[in-house]
């Protein structure tokens, strides 16, 4: 299972490509050692990605898993590639849910706490519409938090891209009480939305 | 740190807690993680099993689509590989016929004394076979 520091994201990892990938051989090798806690943490993912798209469970590992053999997306040689075909995912999803909004014209509720949006197939509206969902969604998280001041304070941290040294100095945290927080924060959130927040 | 344009600064803020919240599947303790989708009305097992089939699914269809890629390839030098063949073959012909070796030609011809109706007939025939080919390979480059 990959080492994963609590303040270094999985996106992080991916971002600091380095030269080399692997081959369609390497791949397909490293796709053959995946374990079965390996598939269910890849499916628990898959999941929380579904929501807002078209697809059903499996699809989109099953598709990930495709791209990743077939070529299409080459995995770099320092990304475990557990860590990669969930990028695949999160990609395919996100243009999946690109393609689901502009088909349906959208008529989309956010939560039964939110009141209905309507948009159009507009690219501009789209981008508005998605951006008032995220902020609903980020204002049920924060109420979620709202007698704790330090997870507070994380998700403003957050939203500014503080991490590492920064994020401990911002919130007067060492690093045992500063994964602790973390975790906690993460843990409460997955349990909020179990399926992810897209629509 | 937003380095996608489509992306807007609330969905921004999101997707990084989303990196977090999936860091944490990809490293709590498996028991951990099975309990949690139990109590979610999810079958881990069921998960694991659908996970491998479809793993397998997957590699049957890229070897499946790899192998056609690979016979349409063949197929490809094969035609290519003929074609030049045919050509060789008519510019041999024609160089024969016009060079008087042909076993097709009349013993006339070659012995010296000129091409004969056929002679002709045989000489002009390579060289429409062979214009016809060249025009196609120049056709299709």
């Amino acid at each position: 299972m990959m080492d994963t520091k609590a303040d270094d994201t999985l996106a992080d990892q991916i971002g600091t490509s380095a030269e080399g990938y692997l081959s369609s051989e390497e791949t397909k090798a490293a796709l053959d050692e995946l374990t079965e806690a390996d598939m269910l943490r890849l499916m628990a993912i898959e999941r929380r990605l579904l929501s807002g798209t078209d697809l059903s469970t499996g699809d989109l590992y099953h598709e990930a898993v495709v791209r990743t053999l077939h070529g299409n997306r080459k995995c770099p040689r320092h990304v475990p590639i557990i860590a990669f075909i969930v990028e695949t995912m999160r990609s395919i999803a996100s243009h999946t849910r690109g393609r689901v909004r502009r088909e349906m014209g959208q008529s989309v509720s956010i939560d039964e706490h939110a009141n209905l949006l309507t948009g159009g197939t507009d690219p501009e509206e789209i981008l508005l519409q998605s951006e008032n969902e995220a902020a609903i969604v980020l204002q049920a998280i924060e109420e979620a938090f709202s007698d704790d001041e330090h997870a507070q304070l994380l998700l403003m941290c957050w939203g500014d891209n503080l991490h590492g040294k920064e994020l401990r100095e911002a919130l007067g945290l060492g690093q045992a009480e500063l994964d602790y927080l973390i975790k906690r924060v993460r843990r409460k959130v997955r349990k909020m939305y179990p399926t992810g927040w897209h629509r | 740190m937003n380095d996608n344009p489509s992306r807007t600064p609330h969905q921004d803020h999101l997707r990084l807690i989303e990196d977090g919240v999936i860091d944490d599947i990809l490293a709590m303790p498996l028991d951990e993680l099975r309990e949690e989708l139990i109590e979610e009305k999810q079958d881990p097992d069921l998960l694991i099993k659908i996970a491998r089939q479809k793993l397998i699914e997957s590699q049957d269809l890229v070897a499946r689509t790899s192998l056609k890629a690979g016979k349409q390839r063949a197929q490809a030098f094969k035609a290519s590989s003929g074609k030049v063949l045919s050509l060789d073959l008519a510019r041999k012909k024609f160089e024969e016929a016009q060079s008087g070796k042909s076993d097709g030609l009349m013993m006339a011809a070659r012995k010296g004394r000129g091409l004969s109706a056929n002679d002709e007939e045989a000489l002009l025939e390579a060289m429409a076979e062979l214009e016809r080919l060249e025009g196609q390979e120049d056709n299709e480059e």
